[in-house]
This record gives C-alpha cells, structure tokens and sequence, in this order.
C-alpha cells in the first residue's frame, strides 16, 4: 500500500476504493468520454473533504468532484487521474423551512427527491433538467442546470442563496446569504454557481422556494413548419403571457416519434410547441386563452388543452419519446444547447435546416425555445471519420452563426472537456484571462478538477 | 447473447444515468458501480481489452438483482439483464465459479451432497424430492448456501410435488386449451399456490414434462443449462397451442424476456418466439369484473408486493390494484413502499446475503409499522425471501400469493 493510500484509508476508512472495477465506473459521464482515476472516495462531510485537500496538496494529485455523472461535458471525467470526490453518501435534506421558503441540503440530494419533498408540502424548486430523476443539486449548481420551467422561473443560479465550499487549501469557505436580498461584498456565490466544479467544492447549499402554482394546464399546439412554431413563441411572448415552459418539437423530431407517438400526430403538423401555463385556476384559464388568441394569426394544424395529470402527462410523453427515437437516425449523437435572443430563433433554425440539407447529415431539434435555448442534435454513425470531420464543420458553423446574432454556444451543459476547443469563438481573450486568473486564485496548485473549461 | 449483440448493446447505452433513479441496489448501497450504468462501463472496458484483477470481476457482477428494473427504465431498451448474465458466464468460465456457486454445481451434478445437506438441516423428507427438482432450479442454488449461514429458514419440503399430483402428460392434440408453468419453486416448495391458482384457470393443463424456467442458472452464468431448460420447456409446450399461465413474475419474465434473446439469430428464434406470445401473467386470469366483491378475509389489512419482474407490464400491476381494492376496499394499504425491492435477487441471495438480507427485513418491518397483516404478491422468489425475512424479524406479517386470498367465483350477472 502506498502511503498516499494509507493517508486517504485513514481519511475515508472504508469509504474509499481503489480496486479497477470501481474506478472504471467513476471514470465516465454522459458524454460517454472517460479517464480512469486512481481512486474513489465516499465524504460523509466537508471535514473529511478539507482533510483529503490537504493530502491532495502534499502530493499534487487531482481532485474531481462528482454528483451522479449525468453531465453533458465530461466535467467529471478525471481527464489527469487523481482521486474522484462522489457525493453519492452525502444525499441529506437538511432542513425545509415553510417561513423563509428555503431548504438547506447536502451536495448529493438528487434533484427530484428535493422536488418530491419540497412539493409535498404546497412548496416548489423550479430548476427541471431532464435529468431530474438521478442528477444531484451539487451538480446542478457546478453546471447552473436549468430545463423547460427556466422561461418564467430562471435557472439553478436563480435559487442559490447560500453556499459551504471546501477550498483547494482545504480551508471552509461560506458564501451568500440566507435573505432574499444581500449586498455585502462580491457575489462570491453567484461566481461558484456555474465554475464546473474548479474553484470550489460544495459541501452544503441553501436554496430557495416558491409557494407551488396551484393548477397548471398543458397544450400541445401543431404548426406546419420548425419557422412558425417559432413565430409563435414570438406571438405568444408579445401577447405578454409568460407560460411556465413553452418546448418546440421541430419537424425532424416529429418524424421521428410519429411512428412511435404517445399522441396521434395530425396530418401536416410539422413541429409543435408544448406549452405548460401555471398559476391559480382562473389565471391559468385566462393565459390558456390568451395563447391561443396568439396563435391564431398564424396557420395552425392542431390545438390541444390538458389540465388533468393523466391527459398532460400524455402530452408529455411526446416531448419525452424524441430522445430514445433519435438513435433511429443515427448511432451517435452530438448534443449542443446553443441558446439565442429568442426573436433571432427563426432565422437560426432555418439556417440549421439549409446546413443539414447541404451536408445530408441529420439534425434534430427540439428544447426550450421559450428561453431560445434549442437541443440541436447532430446524428452521425461516429465510427464514420468522414461524417465526424463533417459534423465537426457544422458544429463550428452553428457556433459561429449562435454568437453572430448574440447568443451563446452552451446554455445549461457547460463547457467541462466538449466545449474546450470553442470557448475562443464566443469568450473574448481578455475574459479568458481573466477568468484563468480566478482560477489561479482559489486554486494556485491547479488541483481542483483541473484541464477543464480552458484551452491548455 | 452473441458478441455482436454485446457490442451493439453496449453502444446502445449513452451512459445516461437514467438507470440509477430505479436500482434497488444504488439506493441501498449509494454507489455507480451497484447499478447498471457502472457495470455497463466495465464490460465495455473488458471489451476493449483491459484486465482485471483476478477475482475483483467475480464479485463485482455478483453485486446485481438481475431484477431487470433498469431494462425496462432505459430509454434505449440496452439489455442490461442479458449483459450482466452473459459477464457472469464469461467470468465463471474464465476465472472459476464463485464459492457459493461453486458449491452449487457439485449440488447439482452430485446430487448425493445435496441430499446430505438437506438431510443435515432437518428435513428427511425432503431427500426423495431433491432426486426430482431439475438441476437448473433455484431450490438447488440455495441450498449450499444453507452450509455457512446457520440463522437460514428452509422451506419444510412437502410430501408430493404439484406436477407429481396433478401434471398431466401433455399429447398433442390439447389444442388451445390453458396451460399452467408452474415454476420450480412453488411446484416442489409451495404446491399449495398452484392448487389456487388453478382454481383461476378453467380446464387448464400443467404439463407434468416442464422444468425450471432456467433463470437460476442464466443469472450463475450457467449459459448451458439455461438453453437446455429453454429448449425443453418451449419443444414440451409446443405439444399445445393455447396460452400460458404463469403464477411466479420471475418465470414469466424468463419465459417472456430472456427465451427470444436466448435464440435470437439461431434457429429456434421463431418458435421462441412464438412460445413467448404465449406467456401470460396468471393475474391476467383474476379480472376484477370476475368477481363479488368485498368481504374477502374480514378485517384483515393486506399491502401489494410489486415483483420486480412485473415492471414489465405496468397494465397488469394497475389491474391488480384495481381487484385488490374491488376487494378490499380501504383495508389495501397503498404506498411508495409497495415498489420497494424484497432484496432476493436469486443468486443474489447467495453471494450478497447481508444486503439481502436488510432489504427484506426493511420491507417487512415497513409493512408491520402500517399495520399490513398479509402482504400479497406473485413471484415465487419474493414469497420465499418475505417469509423468510418476517420469520427473521419476528413481525408477524404473512405473505401469500394473490391467487390464494382472491376469491374464483365467477360472478352470475
Ligand atoms: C438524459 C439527460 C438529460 C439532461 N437534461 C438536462 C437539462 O434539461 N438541463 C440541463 O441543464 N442539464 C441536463 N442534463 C445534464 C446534467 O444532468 C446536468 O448538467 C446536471 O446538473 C449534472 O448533475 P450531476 O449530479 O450528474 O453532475 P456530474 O455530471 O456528476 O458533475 C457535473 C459537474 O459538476 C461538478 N460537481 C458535482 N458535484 C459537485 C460539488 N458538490 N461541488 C463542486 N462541483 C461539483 C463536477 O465536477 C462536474 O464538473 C441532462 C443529462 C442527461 C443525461
Ligand atoms: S443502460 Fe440505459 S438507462 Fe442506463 S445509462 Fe445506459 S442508456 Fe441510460
Ligand atoms: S438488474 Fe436490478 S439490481 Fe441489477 S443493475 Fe439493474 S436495476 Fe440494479
């Protein structure tokens, strides 16, 4: 046994492995790409994390936090070895208060349990990746995840209050605060909210709470084309409603659920906008009316309206089915989330229709066209290295074309090892460096989940 | 599963993580490597050429229910199950048979220990039933492990088995008419349920020529044992052509599930196939309109089991909620908690114990704190593994088979 063994058994106990089988399932994310580290541990709290720093430091080995790897930019892969910091054990719902409307929790709360827990008592955290189910809250906040209910509730950042970190020194550091307002000082925490597990590691977050909307309806509206579902989303948005969630479903999505579909798809619908409204009854009733009436100054091929859990969750299931049936296309998938100032949506989309017809490579769109944020799916049979160089060249293309009309190449995934090689086009030298020099502050020995975000 | 399927599954899998929100054994243990995804990473490293240990693979794959639930929560129907079964086989012929496995094999093809084994835990007469269990059954796969663990429950062996009373021969020429599987386990172990269960099948036939569903065998890795049970369960129930009933959620999903893939590109597809459409759950056969309700056990609270090999048919699982409640009114206690794993997981069993263990004893203490008195299900390995953890735990909470408390008169309308 070496001695950093030793020093990390003595930390962890049994709460640490070293065998292969166990690093190799830490080695991987989402993204499919993997590095395998040197060791696994399981803190129970942020001394033992502090205390592994320290170790860490001595011997200049990498440390990687990890929530439940279901990232989308392999911000937890450990690209340079070292140990992987899992937060699987440390999954407590310290404390829901009804009054201030916050919750205190442990980093390795899965999301949905949080929800779950929160909404059993007329409570509501708004933040809902797909992902919902297994990610956890320490790496929504490393990632500021956000999904469909981020066009009238904001994202992760928008519930972060307050934040315990472990430092790379291995010193505890609190930011934030515990009030709905709160000025003192740099917004330290608004800076960890989104740094992708390298400047810190949190150990605790307070976050905030909503009353849950009383009632919510759902509709599924059918347009002809991807360009006027995005219309609109534009009509929908002048008619000053804010639904929770307006989802598009673009037309090569909708082929490819169609043999599939939970719902009957009308003929000549080519996409569709799935929209949540919520709030109380009468409300609801009232915005329910005032999408259609914005909808009508265009063609559209189908209007459903759901307010009963079965008959919205069969809407849902819609939404749902597009991700599985994309492997119909092609084996391998390049999942972006560019985002852009949402009256700039219809030109981006017809722009990546023109390229996929040019290049006869399939892309698949669908997401939160409500926030402009847009999954645009480039299919590809990866073991191809023609159709790779090839996707490559869309991909730079649909970069360039997202900053071009203001908007940005990852909404909600992050830049983690995927996005590297990009950042250049959207992040001006001079912000690089600064951010690098952050870096440098609260990390100086690049420890810290390191080889993520910049170029080397 | 042949090399191709492997890697085809493997490149299925995106790595999602959607598996973990439904592992029995990542919420217990609170670990990647528990669940499907981890292990999944681990084969495809295999594939890729990296060694391992000795020994540490073993374990590793042993760590699994086999119970199927992230088959079915997968979003890119990856067969993890299949995965898993084939590891374990590729393991136990490459680095030798784990212990209780190991145990299991000389059980099984020197049935002289088996007997001793049985003979030393106090049942005699379970010696002249042991000769007929099928070497590919569960019953087998357990007993060895009876060796190191003193505290363990053994089904006291009835004097006849089911299909001993009641099989029929199957000739050719029966026709359409309803067929009974009745697993090893309730056939040698709990005959009682089958004589329920055939109650809720009119005219049905048990052919008294079948044998295990193989299950106990694919999830030790024991590759040939399993197309041997297969192969002869589907050429003796080809003798027929009306559908199966199946009372036990383990079989129904090897006989269903596990048969087609079994064959998949080989010859016996088709017919493997065509045998699998004809596997039904028997709760298919207690059609709540079937019967008058209420009055059923008087003052008794019963809770639903929910096999995890059930997962599958998610219509059936709300058809038996719709009968118990016909039945019982406000004495069904429903909850989350009905979903929850016993922890049995076959093999599992064997080499997990401890885990095992706590889960059962957990479920059981669960449904005694809501004041369940019997909690109902439909797998064999589950009634077995619930008894056996009540027994443990001292509740007095019993468990029995749906079939044995859901009354058969027809209603006259
Ligand atoms: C099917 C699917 C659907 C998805 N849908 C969405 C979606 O709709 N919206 C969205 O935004 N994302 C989505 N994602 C991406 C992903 O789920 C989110 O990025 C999520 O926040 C990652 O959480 P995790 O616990 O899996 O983190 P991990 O993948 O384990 O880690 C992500 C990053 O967080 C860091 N980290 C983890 N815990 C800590 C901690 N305690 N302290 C410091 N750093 C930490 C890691 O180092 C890493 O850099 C989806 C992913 C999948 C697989
Ligand atoms: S097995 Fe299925 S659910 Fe699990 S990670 Fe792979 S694709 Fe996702
Ligand atoms: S079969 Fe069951 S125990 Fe095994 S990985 Fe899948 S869900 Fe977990």
């Amino acid at each position: 046994m070496s001695s950093l063994e030793r020093r990390i058994r003595d930390i962890f106990g049994e709460r640490c492995s070293f065998s292969l089988t166990e690093r190799v399932a830490y080695s991987f994310d989402a993204t499919r790409q993997r590095a395998i580290p040197d060791c696994v541990v399981f803190p129970e709290n942020a001394d033992e994390v502090g205390e592994l720093f320290r170790v860490a430091r001595e011997s200049r080995i990498p440390v990687v936090p990890r929530g439940a790897g279901s990232g989308f930019s392999g911000g937890t892969v450990p690209v340079s070895g070292g140990v992987v910091v899992s937060f699987e054990r440390m999954d407590r719902i310290l404390d829901i208060d009804e009054v201030n409307l916050v919750a205190r929790v442990e980093p390795g709360v899965v999301l949905g349990n949080l929800q779950s827990a929160v909404e059993s008592m007329g409570l509501f955290y708004p933040p809902d990746p797909s992902s919902r189910d297994f990610c956890t809250i320490g790496g929504n906040i490393a990632e500021c995840a956000g999904g469909p209910s981020g066009f009238k509730y904001g994202v992760t950042k928008d519930y972060v209050l307050a934040l315990d970190n472990v430092l790379p020194s291995g010193e505890f550091l609190r930011t934030g605060v515990e009030t709905v307002k709160g000025v003192v000082g740099y917004n330290l925490t608004s800076l960890i909210v989104g740094s992708e597990g390298t400047l810190t590691v949190v150990t605790g977050a307070t976050l905030k709470l909503l009353p849950k909307p009383e009632h919510v309806e759902t509709l599924l509206i059918g347009f002809r084309s991807t360009e006027e579902a995005c219309r609109g989303v534009n009509e929908i948005i002048r008619k000053k409603v804010v639904p929770r969630t307006i989802e598009l479903i673009d037309s090569t999505a909708v082929e490819c659920v169609r043999e599939f579909s939970p719902v009957d798809i009308p003929d000549g619908a080519g996409a569709f906008l799935l929209i949540d409204v919520d709030g109380f009854e009468s409300d609801v009733k009232a915005q329910v009316r005032r999408v259609k009436e914005a909808v009508t100054s265009l063609p559209v091929v189908s209007l459903q309206v759901e307010e009963d859990p079965d008959g919205r969750e069969s809407l849902w299931a819609l939404r749902r089915a597009i991700s599985p049936s994309l492997l119909k296309v092609n084996p391998t998938k390049i999942n972006e989330d560019i985002t852009v100032p949402r009256a700039r949506l219809p030109e981006v989309m017809r722009r990546v229709r023109e390229l996929s017809e040019e290049t006869g490579i399939p892309i698949v769109n669908f997401g939160h066209a409500g926030d402009g944020n847009v999954h645009v799916n480039i299919m590809i049979d990866g073991d191809d290295p023609a159709q790779v160089k090839k996707a490559e060249e869309v991909l730079r293309e649909i970069f360039a074309l997202t900053v071009s009309v203001g908007g940005t190449i990852s909404g909600e995934h992050g830049v983690g090892i995927s996005k590297k090689p990009y950042i250049g086009m959207e992040l001006s030298p001079r912000q690089i460096e600064v951010m690098k020099r952050l870096k440098r502050l609260f990390d100086p020995d690049n420890i810290l989940n390191p080889h993520k975000i910049f170029p080397d | 599963m042949n090399r191709v399927e492997i890697l085809e599954n493997l490149k299925r899998c995106a790595r999602c993580g959607k598996c973990r929100a439904v592992c029995p054994l990542v919420a217990e243990e609170k670990r990647e490597s528990s669940g499907a995804r981890g292990k999944v990473e681990v084969i495809q490293v295999m594939e890729e050429g990296l060694d391992f240990p000795p020994g540490e693979l073993s374990s590793f794959f042993d760590n699994c229910l086999l119970c199927g639930r992230c088959e079915v929560a997968c979003p890119n129907r990856v067969e993890t199950v299949s995965l898993f079964a084939q590891a374990r086989s590729h393991i136990a012929g490459k680095q030798g048979l784990p212990l209780g496995k190991r145990a299991f094999l000389a059980a099984s093809t020197a049935p002289g220990l088996a007997w001793s084994i049985a003979a030393k835990a106090g049942n005699a007469v379970a010696r002249a039933f042991l000769e007929k269990i099928p070497s590919e059954s569960g019953i087998f796969y357990r007993i060895p492990s009876f060796l190191p663990s003193g505290g363990r429950l053994i089904p006291r062996l009835p004097g006849k088995s089911f299909l001993d009373e009641k099989g029929v021969s199957l000739e050719r020429g029966v026709e359409d008419s309803p067929l009974l599987f009745t697993g090893c386990v309730f056939n040698h172990v709990y005959p009682e349920v089958l004589v329920d269960a055939v109650r809720h099948l009119e005219g049905a036939i048990p052919p008294r020529e079948q044998t295990c569903c193989g299950l106990p065998a694919y999830a030790a890795g024991d590759m040939e044992r399993a197309y041997s049970a297969a192969r002869k369960n589907i050429s003796i129930f080809s003798r027929g052509s009306g559908p199966i009933y199946v009372p036990c959620a383990s079989c129904l999903y090897t006989l269903r599930e596990v048969y087609p893939r079994l064959f998949a590109g080989s010859e016996m597809e088709r017919e493997a196939r065509e045998f699998s459409a004809r596997i039904l759950p028997l709760e298919e056969a207690l059609a709540p309109s079937r019967f008058s309700g209420t009055g059923v056990l008087e003052g008794v609270r019963v809770a639903f089991h929910r096999p995890c090999h059930l997962k599958l048919f998610p219509k059936v699982i709300s058809g038996v909620y719709t009968l118990l409640e016909e039945l019982f009114g406000d004495r069904l206690v429903r909850g989350e908690w009905d979903d929850a794993c016993c922890g049995f997981g076959g093999t599992f069993n064997i080499s997990n114990y401890a885990t095992s263990s706590r889960m059962g004893e957990r479920k059981i203490a669960l449904a005694a704190e809501k004041g369940v008195d019997i909690i109902l299900t439909s797998c064999s390995g589950c009634i077995h593994h619930l008894r056996e953890s009540a027994a443990r735990s001292g509740f007095p909470v019993k468990v029995l088979h749906l079939s044995q408390v859901v009354p058969a008169a027809r209603v006259d309308t």
